[in-house]
């Protein structure tokens, strides 16, 4: 008896330190809104008021006025790849923000003449401390009028736009493709003005492809004027806009999805329903007691 | 068995924590706060190098970009000045080698005119240029090896990126040092022509006078010019003089017999503060080798004309699909004010309109319904009409959708599952009812939609059903789409009280029935342990009325088997049995037994301290943490003895 209360106290202490870890615990993981740390996008979230979407489906019905923030790092599927077309049709603004992600999917489904190189952008003079870490300055006049100067990448792609689309940022000259992994520029590597960021009018809505989803990482949106670029491509779909990050193609560690989990069931707590039997519950516990005594006087 | 059970609780709780601690993934990227800082010297030297290319194609501008371009660049602190200096002075070098060019073409040009002197002074300012040129060069390769010193690039291995980087801006460098020294030898050879020309015996030098009146005029009035050509004193007739107005050949004139030219010329409509005016001759024909060219002193001519003031007011914000009225004025101040001036109305750049319009005018504009949204520039130009001059102004014009207003009249209650009436009104501040939009209206699961009027009303009936709401707050949202282009869609969302009285009967009867069972349970469990220490409920007093009958049971206590505690309580059952017998009071549900045992009291005259004393004994066994012991089972007996003898002498 003595071994299993033991158990039973043991259990709910690390049941009890799960919970706080889960509910209370900053996330390590990358772009997550609850990390705080260099790579998570809490600063992104926070500042700019971000819905956080578990799933596609949450997407906005009405999406004109909203904005869609995608940074795929997940393969979609066909539903969820209709789901983004007739929000941009819809006339909804999406941000596909990708690297070396499944960006590509998207474009192709919206029948897009661009996609991401998907090869590190790389340059040896433009740049903040390493070739990772490239500059951009040759920017549209939209963005120059509106105060953006210099873009600061992250472990960058670029790029490769065939059709009639307003390119809003390039790559300096000395900027290159690094096809073979050397971490230099070799002849027939694709060198200098490779498109980072592209603006494509798609029924009623707009698409902006940016070849780095790191910008909005909380250690790059506060370098160069990462912050007001940002800013710009989101005034894009108006005064005011509902901004919105797809969360579903973001991977996951287990506290992040154990987070999601105590959201949920949270949300589903609030529920008439579930306060009904909260409080069925609470009762049943505080009259149980009463009904023991009842019990033991029977017995006596 | 347990310890087993202990163990695997135990082991599911640490998966579990173990599962909650975060799992570091590949990077997309990395940290810039501890990102490691890598120079290139390779892209450096070719960034020297693609300078040097710019310097000989004397392109200052695109060196200045280079400059412009290297304050972001990743640049070793130690190195930036040295940077800084040798694209400073590669700019200067790029300016100086155009400068130089521009004075030895002018020297060719005026030694061509057999103007030997002029020559001589634009060499003069290419000899100035060409010394600032190689004292930047000599910077530029001053900076250049002290930049390949410091990346080692001159002990490099021969054919490696960073030596042929080097290699590369050395040899450049001594293509402009090569293209200098080339400037160098022109110039000396220029100098030698005009020193020839002038040596020539025979050769005559000419010169030039020159007045123009009025030295004031509008622009589009004739000038009057005029002047004399001679050669060392004597006049020169029928030789042909050019006059240049700002340095551009306006008109040819012949000079008469007595040496003097004159001419008209109408000042050119350039709408400018001043022109200058000067004559030039040179030789032609048989001219040549007999005379030497010459200029005459520059004279200003003060340029008049109107200029007028244009102001333009445009709305602070447009809508596609519906015009601006643009206002504008012209203030022509003290001067005549003309009939009419046609004006270029610009959107964005592309022309909209075509106007003739007076002092004060206004214009609509319509702005197309796929306008983007954002700032556009509105832009009217005035084309210069005789004395008036080119005026222009523009104005930013922010195009925006006006967001609607929605008004909902509908009602703060909602009791499901009734149908809801919704009525309300679609409308912007600024640009009035939106008609014809289509409306939807959402409350939970249930949907409806309808139009607005030509006044923006509308009206849909909302059918509601049933649901698991019980009570709460829902959000009634209404969203409108306009058919108008100026217009955003719309929403609204509101909360409503939504009772759904069906579910709430449901939960209470759910809750209720459980509760009053619950709480007949506990009652009826609480007369049970209160009946288990009485009899069943006696008759009428029998004991009183019936002396000769027998006692109905055995002596209690004979048979009491068990602890003390079962001892004692069947005892004063048997007690109790007999009390209720022998005095007719009946123990009632709301009795305790010490209340029985004073009401009793009075009918067992000597029992009832016995009685009473029993009483006690039980109640601290029943209410008490007390269990009894053999002494106080003994004692019960006693009692128990004591009171059923005094009962049989009270009923004998």
């Amino acid at each position: 008896m003595k071994t299993l209360s033991l158990a039973t106290i043991a259990l709910a202490i690390v049941l009890l330190i799960s919970w706080l870890s889960i509910a209370f615990g900053p996330s390590s993981q990358n772009f997550m809104w609850a990390n705080p740390f260099w790579n998570g996008s809490q600063d992104f979230n926070r500042n700019y008021g971000v819905q956080r979407l578990a799933d596609l489906k949450q997407a906005k019905p009405r999406p004109e006025g909203s904005v869609l923030i995608a940074a795929p790092y997940l393969p979609y599927n066909d539903e969820e790849l209709k789901l983004i077309a007739g929000f941009v049709e819809g006339g909804g603004t999406l941000l596909l923000m990708d690297d070396y992600g499944y960006g590509n999917q998207v474009l192709k489904a919206l029948g897009l003449e661009m996609e991401f190189a998907g090869l590190p952008l790389l340059d040896p003079y433009i740049t903040y401390r390493n070739r990772w870490l490239p500059i951009v300055t040759d920017l549209a006049p939209e963005l120059r009028e509106a105060g953006v100067e210099r873009l600061v990448l992250n472990h960058a792609t670029a790029l490769v736009a065939s059709g009639p689309y307003e390119v809003l940022a390039r790559s300096s000259d000395t900027a290159f493709l690094d096809e073979n992994s050397n971490e230099s520029w070799d002849a027939g590597e694709p060198k200098g003005h490779l498109a980072v960021a592209v603006k494509a009018a798609l029924g009623g809505g707009t698409v902006i492809a940016v070849s780095d989803p790191s910008i909005i990482t909380n250690s790059m949106l506060g370098r160069g004027d990462n912050d007001v670029f940002m800013k710009v491509l989101i005034a894009q779909a108006g005064e005011n806009p509902s901004i919105a990050l797809d969360g579903s193609h973001l991977p996951k560690s287990l506290l992040d999805r154990s987070k999601e989990a105590w959201e949920v069931a949270q949300k589903r707590m609030s529920s008439p329903h579930s306060q009904v039997l909260l409080v069925g519950a609470i009762l049943a516990v505080i009259m149980m007691p009463i009904w023991r005594k009842g019990a033991d006087i029977e017995q006596k | 068995m347990r310890g087993k059970l202990s163990l695997a609780l135990i082991g599911v709780a640490l998966a579990f924590v173990a599962s909650a601690v975060p799992i570091a993934a590949l990077e997309p990227h990395e940290n810039p706060d501890t990102a490691p800082s890598v120079f290139d010297g390779v892209s450096l030297l070719r960034k020297y190098s693609e300078a040097l290319d710019r310097v000989l194609g004397r392109d200052a501008t695109g060196v200045e970009s280079l400059k412009e371009q290297a304050a972001v660049a990743n640049i070793p602190d130690e190195l930036r000045k040295t940077v800084g200096s040798f694209l400073s002075s590669s700019r200067s070098l790029a300016q100086s080698s155009t400068e130089i060019e521009s004075a030895l073409d002018t020297s060719r040009a005026m030694l061509a005119q057999f103007r030997p002197a002029e020559a001589e002074k634009s060499a003069g300012v290419a000899a100035e240029k060409l010394s600032q040129a190689y004292a930047e060069l000599r910077v530029m390769e001053n900076t250049s090896q002290r930049t390949g010193r410091w990346w080692q690039a001159d002990s490099a291995a021969e054919g490696s990126t960073l030596r042929v980087a080097y290699n590369e801006v050395e040899s450049k460098l001594l293509q402009i040092r090569r293209l200098l020294d080339l400037f160098s030898e022109m110039r000396g050879s220029l100098n030698q022509q005009s020193e020839a020309i002038a040596a020539v015996p025979g050769l005559r030098p000419t010169t030039l006078t020159l007045s123009v009146e009025p030295a004031t005029a509008f622009v589009g009035e004739p000038v009057e010019f005029q002047g004399t050509l001679s050669a060392e004193g004597k006049p020169l007739a029928g030789r042909k003089v050019t006059l240049l107005l700002s340095s551009l050949p306006a008109e040819v004139v012949l000079t008469g017999s007595d040496g003097v030219y004159r001419g008209r010329v109408v000042l050119p409509y350039r709408y400018v503060a001043e022109m200058t005016a000067q004559t030039i001759y040179y030789p032609e024909g048989n001219d040549i080798g007999l005379f030497l060219g010459s200029s005459s002193p520059e004279i200003t001519i003060e340029v008049l004309y109107y200029q007028p003031q244009l102001s333009l007011q445009v709305p602070g914000s447009a809508y596609p699909g519906r015009s601006i009225v643009i206002k504008g004025s012209f203030d022509y101040g003290k001067n005549p004010v003309p009939t009419a001036r046609s004006l270029n109305l610009y959107w964005d750049g592309k022309l909209a309109a075509e106007e003739a319009v007076d002092t004060t005018f206004t214009l609509e504009l319509a702005v197309a319904a796929e306008t983007t949204l954002g700032r556009h520039r509105v832009t009217l130009e005035v084309p210069p009409q005789g004395r008036y001059a080119p005026v222009s102004a523009s104005a930013e014009v922010e195009v925006t959708k006006a967001t609607p207003v929605i008004e909902v009249e509908g009602p703060g209650l909602v009791l499901l599952p009734l149908a809801q009436e919704i009525r309300g009104r679609a409308y912007s501040s600024s640009l009035g009812p939106l008609r014809d939009a289509s409306v939807t209206i959402i409350l939970g699961s249930w949907q409806t939609s309808t139009r607005t009027g030509d006044d923006g009303a509308f009206s849909a009936r909302l059918s509601t059903g049933l649901s698991l709401t019980l009570v709460g707050t829902q959000e009634l949202q209404v969203t409108v789409t306009p058919t108008e282009p100026w217009h955003r869609n719309g929403s609204l969302s509101t909360g409503l009280l939504v009772i759904n009285p069906a579910n709430i009967a449901g939960l209470a009867l759910a809750m209720g029935i459980p509760a009053l069972f619950g709480t007949r349970q506990l009652m009826r469990k609480r007369r049970r342990a209160t009946l288990s220490v009485m009899p069943p409920a006696p008759g009428l007093s029998p004991a009183l009325v019936k002396r000769d009958t027998p006692p109905r049971s055995k002596m209690p206590g004979l048979e009491a088997r068990g602890g003390p505690g079962e001892v004692l309580l069947t005892l004063y059952r048997g007690v109790l049995r007999m009390i209720q017998t022998l005095t007719a009071v009946v123990l009632r549900p709301s009795h305790t037994l010490r209340e029985f045992a004073h009401e009793c009291a009075p009918k067992l005259g000597p029992l009832a301290g016995y009685f009473q004393e029993f009483t006690l004994i039980i109640e601290r066994q029943l209410y008490a943490r007390h269990q009894p012991g053999e002494a106080e089972a003994a004692r019960g007996k006693e009692l128990s003895q004591r009171l059923t003898e005094g009962a049989k002498g009270e009923d004998t």
